[in-house]
Formats: structure tokens, C-alpha cells, sequence
């Protein structure tokens, strides 16, 4: 029989010559809101696309004194936001909640939570896509150099086509916005809901590519303006006369769910964990 | 367990860094990394901020230029090359900068003309300058206080300087022009306080 193997990891998995190449990484991002800074993504004990770029900042900021919410499209109890809440939880002392105002630090993918988030805390996004001009140009090279010389036309040849075949804007999610008037950059597939949270804002927003190897920042009270055009507002996802199932609430960003027997259509909170404390004050006289 | 008299390469460095990104974040914010300072050896001939800051950010993938009127700084930058793994080299070639006591005008000079800013393509290949200063206050109570305007900061921000050079700052935006193209700056004190001011903060003098 083979001895067990016994394996220690370093502290917060990731060795130090890796956080201290993502941290420089980080600064440099901070310093450039919205330019896509390359790094040398490691390889995870995850699948590349699976949220190991927001993973990698996360185990580079966390200590024992963290509290860390991980959220997989607003919701704390899906497979993925479990997994990583436990791999962190086993290299690290930091505590999880599902509670967003006692986190330090949200792992996020595709949600920005309703409570905004407050100066001192760091909202890390899972990014898949981090180029936002990759719908218009395949290459890395050109998409550099378009960047480089503030070239937007293709981008927003791309949106003005949309108008004229469709009569407005068709881009649901990862909605491009451009940041501190220089830089275009993707905010990760969020809702449109979501994007005005990002201009101004309190809290620092830290993006992660891991696949694409490519970490990028807003800064709080940053300009971020979402493409549009004077005559084609930006509009969000509005839902009139919608309320949660669960909470009651009609304020905030729901899922719409089908019920396949009975054909009936229901509502419901995305952010399952201020939804929860919303039922809970219910609940409470 | 971490050890009060040892600066502890894990625990240290992370929290030294967090305090770093919120003052990257949040220009002219002052940040506190006394109790980090009080872990770095006595033997060391540069100061405590620098050692600190290197320990953080440096390591065998970057290089460094260490600039001290100090007569042991040939000592300092051979004690960083051993801790870091990093290596020195000239200023017009450096990642990161340690300027650890005021320079002459001349080298100021020197140094901000031939730094490194990146490219309009590569701005993340520019340098970061780390310069030791006496004090930083956010009042208005040293001798060069500035105005802080930019992406982190709600409307304007005050920061005090005592023991930097204006002249750092007049290279600095003639440098910073063409953004995103440009120099970051970390200043560090006497005390342990720490302060930064990235390239798309703009600074005006405040004159009274």
C-alpha cells in the first residue's frame, strides 16, 4: 500500500511569488481604471472559465481577519460559489457569510449585490470575457493597438448597426461602458441593472480574467458612462409591476422563473442573501 | 504563528499590500503600516519603509533602482537583491524606484526625464516610485500642501507634504501628460504612514 500523501499548501493557496505577480498586477490596474493589465494566470485547482481569475485576487487579498461572500449570479448556494467558499475557507482562517454589509470581500459573477458596497469593502468580478472589442476585432494584437490609439469606431459601428436592424441596442448583459473617458472596458456579463452601480461608487471594483489572463480595476469615484447614443439612451432592465415571490420586494433585480406543469411565471430575488434578509424584517413585527 | 520582531513574509506583506491598494485606490489617503515597520530588522541599511515595501512588491521577475545620499547604500541595495531576489539596475530601467533620502535637483531631474512611463499600447510597463518623505498629513499643516483631484477621490482631497521636493511634482505632470502613459508614486514617512498618488491624479499646489 502507498503512504498516504500528506500536502500542505501555502497559505491561501497560491505560492508567494504568485500573489506578489498579481498584487503588482492589481496596483498597476488601480492606476489605469478600465485598461486590461496582463498577468500570468495560475493554474487552479478549478477550470479555467470557472472563475479562477476572480479567484486568484480573492486568495491574493484575503487573511484571517476577511469575511468573504461568494456569489454565482446573486445566488450564495449554487455549486460553484460553495466550491470556491470552501477552498478558501480550507487555506485560509477567514470566515464566509451570505450577509453582503459584513463581508470585506464579494467574489462575484455576473451580479453587483442590491446593497451597494461601502469603502471599505472590495467587490472582485469573475470575468469570461474580458475584451469588450472582441465582437468587433478577433485578434489580441489590433484589439491592443485600438485601445492604445482610443479607436472606438468599430464598437460603435457595432451599436449603431443594432439600431438600425433592430431599433435599439440588443446587448443584454455585459453591457460595454467606458471608464474615466479613456478606456472601454467590459463589466463582466452584470445585468444593465447593474452598471450604474459602477460610476461613483464607494467601494473598489476588481475584475479577474483568468482564461485570459487579464486583471483590470474602477477605482471608487470613477466616470463610467455606458455606450449610448444622445437620440438612444442607456436604458436598464425595468420590472413594472414585478414583485419577489419570496420577499415581496419591487425594487430590485428578479429572475423570472417557469414553472413547466402549470405554465405559470414567477418572480423571484436574484441576490439570494438580501432577499433572505428582506424576509426575515418581514417576518420580524 | 506570526512573530512581533520578524516581518513575516506571508502575513506581512498581504496586509502591508491591502493598505497599499486602498491608498492606490483612494489618492492621498493615508494608511498606517507602523505596526508592520516594527518587525523589520534593526540591521537593515535602508529605512524600514523601504524594506517593507520591497519585501511586498519586489521579486526576482522585476528590477529595482535604489537611490539613498546614505553611505551604506551600496549595502541597502545588495540587502534588497538578497531578501527579494530582485536585481538592480538604472533608474531609466527600473520597475520600481526607492528614492530614500531627498536627492539634489540635478538627480531629480535625472531620474523623472529617463523613467520609465510605458507605452500608449503598454502603459502597465511604466515604473513605480516609492520616495521617502518626512511627514504626510491630511491637513493642512505642512509645508507643501496639494490638492488631489481624479478617479478615487470624491471632489478634491487634501495631502500634506513635508520633505519632497516640488520639483517631483512639476516632472511628474509634465511626465503624466499623455495619459494613459505615465509614472505611480507611493509616499512613505517617518512615522509609518503611507500615501499614493497614481497617474490619474491631478495635483494643484495649494497656494495661500
Amino acid at each position: 500500500m502507498q503512504p498516504h500523501l500528506k500536502q500542505t499548501y501555502n497559505y491561501a493557496f497560491l505560492d508567494e511569488g504568485s500573489k506578489k505577480e498579481i498584487r503588482r498586477t492589481t496596483l498597476k490596474a488601480v492606476a489605469i481604471p478600465g485598461y486590461q493589465v496582463p498577468f500570468a494566470s495560475r493554474e487552479m485547482p478549478i477550470g479555467r472559465g470557472w472563475g479562477t481569475g476572480g479567484l486568484q485576487l480573492t486568495l491574493s487579498l484575503i487573511g484571517d481577519q476577511d469575511c468573504l461572500k461568494v456569489i454565482d449570479q446573486g445566488n450564495d448556494d449554487s455549486v460553484n460559489a460553495v466550491s470556491i467558499k470552501k477552498l478558501v475557507q480550507s487555506c485560509t482562517e477567514a470566515e464566509v457569510t451570505t450577509d453582503s454589509e459584513r463581508a470585506t470581500l464579494i467574489q462575484t459573477r455576473h451580479r453587483i449585490p442590491e446593497v451597494p458596497i461601502r469603502a471599505d469593502q472590495i467587490l472582485i468580478f469573475q470575468v469570461p470575457l474580458p475584451e469588450p472589442l472582441r465582437m468587433v476585432e478577433a485578434k489580441e494584437r489590433k484589439t491592443k493597438q485600438l485601445h492604445a490609439e482610443m479607436d472606438y469606431s468599430g464598437i460603435w459601428l457595432r451599436l449603431y448597426e443594432d439600431i438600425v436592424k433592430w431599433g435599439k441596442i440588443s446587448i443584454g448583459a455585459d453591457y460595454p461602458a467606458l471608464a474615466h473617458k479613456r478606456h472601454i472596458f467590459a463589466p463582466s456579463p452584470i445585468p444593465r441593472y447593474d452598471l450604474p452601480k459602477l460610476n461613483h461608487a464607494d467601494g473598489l471594483f476588481l475584475f479577474g480574467a483568468g482564461r485570459e489572463k487579464k486583471i483590470y480595476a474602477i477605482p471608487p469615484y470613477t466616470d463610467i458612462e455606458p455606450l449610448a447614443f444622445d437620440d438612444y439612451p442607456f436604458e436598464t432592465e425595468h420590472f413594472d409591476g414585478c414583485n419577489c415571490r419570496l420577499c415581496g420586494s419591487s425594487d430590485t433585480f428578479l429572475d423570472e422563473i417557469f414553472d413547466e406543469k402549470t405554465g405559470q411565471k414567477f418572480y423571484q430575488c436574484s441576490d439570494t442573501g438580501n432577499c433572505r434578509k428582506r424576509q426575515e424584517k418581514r417576518h420580524t413585527p | 504563528m506570526t512573530n512581533a520582531n520578524i516581518f513575516h513574509h506571508v502575513h506581512d506583506t498581504r496586509k502591508l499590500y491591502r493598505r497599499l491598494l486602498d491608498s492606490m485606490a483612494k489618492p492621498g489617503k493615508i494608511n498606517t503600516i507602523a505596526d508592520l515597520l516594527r518587525g523589520v530588522p534593526e540591521s537593515c541599511p535602508c529605512s524600514s519603509g523601504t524594506y517593507a515595501l520591497a519585501q511586498t512588491l519586489l521579486d526576482q521577475q522585476v528590477s529595482f533602482y535604489y537611490a539613498s545620499q546614505e553611505l551604506n547604500a551600496d549595502a541597502a541595495e545588495r540587502a534588497i537583491e538578497w531578501t527579494t531576489g530582485s536585481h538592480h539596475t538604472a533608474s531609466h530601467a527600473a520597475d520600481y524606484l526607492f528614492i530614500d533620502t531627498p536627492p539634489e535637483m540635478d538627480e531629480i531631474d535625472s531620474i523623472m526625464q529617463s523613467v520609465r512611463i510605458g507605452t500608449l499600447a503598454e502603459p502597465e510597463k511604466s515604473a513605480t516610485i516609492a520616495l521617502h518623505v518626512r511627514r504626510l498629513s491630511g491637513a493642512d499643516d505642512l509645508a507643501l500642501p496639494i490638492i488631489l483631484r481624479g478617479p478615487g477621490i470624491n471632489g478634491w482631497h487634501l495631502l500634506s507634504v513635508d520633505g519632497m521636493n516640488m520639483e517631483w511634482l512639476r516632472l511628474r505632470s509634465e511626465r503624466n501628460r499623455e495619459y494613459p502613459t505615465g509614472c505611480d508614486f507611493i509616499l512613505f514617512d517617518d512615522d509609518g504612514q503611507i500615501a499614493a498618488l497614481p497617474r490619474t491624479t491631478l495635483i494643484e499646489r495649494r497656494d495661500f
